[in-house]
């Protein structure tokens, strides 16, 4: 009976509250409004979850917050828009959803390495040391901005759509833009899920976790692994921006708000925890898209804050967290 | 000669814990390593397992010098290590505990074998083999601890206090244990708090103060020296 421990009260006490917004939400407007609120929360959650997730694996397993990381999300959908558009040796010579794809995976290379070059030659100096790793990555992320408008302009850039059309749901039309956003941060999702429970890399991943020094004892390469998590994470955060891209835009500054949201989902969530990270993401996916409609942006965006504040009175270790960090 | 540690210097910032030890431990033996707290003790052992530097000094396994290696290094040439405060995996079971312990290992019929052997020869991690680590008693965890170091197939081991908190029943039987590795053929260099487990144990030891060997020898040597009595075994 795991679920129903009182350490988990307020992830309960948020659950029903959802559970309430929606239900009035039903009564009192009707259900085609519902759905179509729905599925923008569903869309936010998976693209701010795509992002959290690669901070919360960085920070479980090496200690660290990159504040550089909506950075690397914006230079995923930089990355998709230089193959799409301004090199446009793919369009050219492919149809546009194999050179998407190709473009996303590019993204996802170029970003995961970037990523592996930053841990070893910027974070992995630090030793674990927060602070000074902190400081490196606002700095990091705010040269990567710099770099993308001196190389590209501060114009908004916008790629082009690879899955024209739509489908409805229940009513409501979704464009095939989103739905493959859908299913693709869905089937990311699934795969990481998988290694981290199936597979000897996540086993070592949870034994880094709970001690970094007798992990190592047991013959994990703890330098590899530090490396292979960090290409892992800023590819996942490369592809969210990569999918967020053609739905929104591209523009040196666009990491900013998923970067906020995602440090929220993983302190909300819990840090280091996967499933907390989920749950919060959905749910301040959700606040944000009910919020916006009923309530306009702003208020939507005091009551996200509101709430995290408020869990975080009640269990200061966030949703699922068990403390020890 | 299994493992040769010479002129071993261990710093940690300003602190010398470590000052140009010498050590020999030869093979399918037990090797003591006796001192107060703060002696340098563990220091050395951490450096021969990998999870700290050596600031000057050589550390040579069989002809292959070790000082500089990580732990997923040295685990290859053999070596494992039970770490001081058992340090096992709380959160996991014991059976995830004990396949972690073949982390470095390719050989998946030899590790289910293993972990067979391990039930057989720890009952009691059969018993509790779906339960989580955290969950068990000192002594179930100590067992759980040297199993776990077992799983590498070692040649080589490395005990870090294996007996500290524990009851004297769970001592007499790790000291079976023990015996047990040694007569298979591991070589075992053991830190230890407790004189007597220790002189009983080893066939040769050493006595560290200060970051320095005061003294070493074999059991009886070290009973005989009336600094030993004195100090160590309150006669």
């Amino acid at each position: 009976m795991r679920f129903f421990k009182k350490d988990y009260g307020p992830a309960w006490a948020l659950f029903l509250s959802a559970i309430a917004l929606m239900v009035y939400v039903l009564v009192e407007y009707n259900f085609t409004v519902f759905v179509r609120v729905s599925m923008n929360g569903i869309v936010l959650g998976l693209t701010y979850l795509l992002v959290a997730l690669g901070l919360a694996l960085m920070w479980g397993v090496m200690h660290l917050l990159n504040f550089a990381h909506g950075q690397f999300f914006m230079m995923g959908a930089f990355s998709v828009w230089y193959f799409m558009v301004r090199v446009d040796v793919l369009t050219k010579y492919l149809p546009i959803v194999p050179a998407y794809l190709i473009s996303l995976v590019l993204a996802m290379v170029i970003v995961g390495m970037m990523g592996t070059l930053v841990e070893r030659y910027l974070f992995r100096r630090f030793g674990g040391d927060l602070l000074p790793a902190l400081l490196i990555s606002l700095g990091l992320g705010l040269i990567l901005a710099q770099a993308m408008i001196l190389a590209f302009g501060l114009l908004t850039k916008s790629i082009p759509t690879a899955f024209a059309g739509s489908q409805r749901f229940f009513g409501v039309s979704l464009t095939n833009e989103r739905l493959a956003l859908v299913i693709s941060a869905l089937v990311l999702l699934v795969a990481l899920w998988w290694l981290v429970s199936h597979t000897k890399f996540g086993r070592a991943m949870v034994a880094i976790r709970e001690d970094q020094t007798a992990a190592a004892l047991q013959g994990i390469d703890i330098g590899k692994f530090r490396l292979i998590v960090m290409f892992i994470g800023s590819a996942l955060a490369a592809v969210a921006g990569g999918l967020y891209g053609p739905v929104f835009q591209v523009t040196p500054e666009m990491g900013t708000g998923p970067m906020a949201t995602a440090f929220a989902i993983i302190v909300l969530g819990g840090l280091g925890s996967l499933p907390g990270a989920g749950i919060a993401a959905f749910f301040l996916g959700f606040v944000e898209s009910f919020g916006a409609t009923f309530l306009g942006a702003t208020i939507a965006q005091f009551f996200t804050f509101a709430v995290i504040i408020l869990v975080l009175i009640f269990k200061p270790t966030g949703l699922f967290g068990h403390g020890g960090h | 000669m299994p493992l040769l540690i010479k002129d071993l210097h261990v710093r940690y910032g300003a602190l010398e814990a470590v000052q140009g030890v010498n050590i020999t431990v030869p093979d399918g033996k037990v090797v003591g390593i006796l001192g107060a707290n703060g002696a340098g003790k563990s220091s050395v052992l951490k450096a021969v397992a990998g999870t700290i530097r050596s600031a000057a000094g050589e550390i040579w396994l069989d002809d292959k010098r070790i000082d500089g290696m990580g732990p997923h290094q040295s685990i290859k040439l053999g070596l494992a290590t039970v770490p001081e405060g058992r340090r096992v995996f709380a959160g996991m079971t014991v059976e995830e505990n004990l396949r972690l312990g073949a982390y470095s290992r390719n050989d998946k019929p030899g590790i289910e074998q293993d972990l067979q052997t391990m039930f057989e020869r720890f009952p009691i991690l059969k018993e509790r083999r779906k339960q989580h680590a955290g969950t068990l008693s000192g002594g179930e965890q100590g067992q759980l601890a040297i199993a776990r170091a077992l799983m590498v197939r070692p040649r080589f081991l490395l005990l870090d206090e294996p007996i500290q908190g524990l009851s004297p029943v769970i001592t007499d039987l790790f000291f079976d244990i023990i015996l047990k590795l040694r007569d298979e053929g591991v070589t075992i260099m053991m830190v230890e708090h407790n004189v007597h487990f220790v002189l009983n144990l080893s066939s040769y030891l050493y006595l560290m103060e200060q970051g320095k060997v005061r003294i070493e020898g074999e059991p009886k040597e070290l009973t005989s020296s009336e600094y030993v009595q004195m100090m160590y075994l309150g006669r």
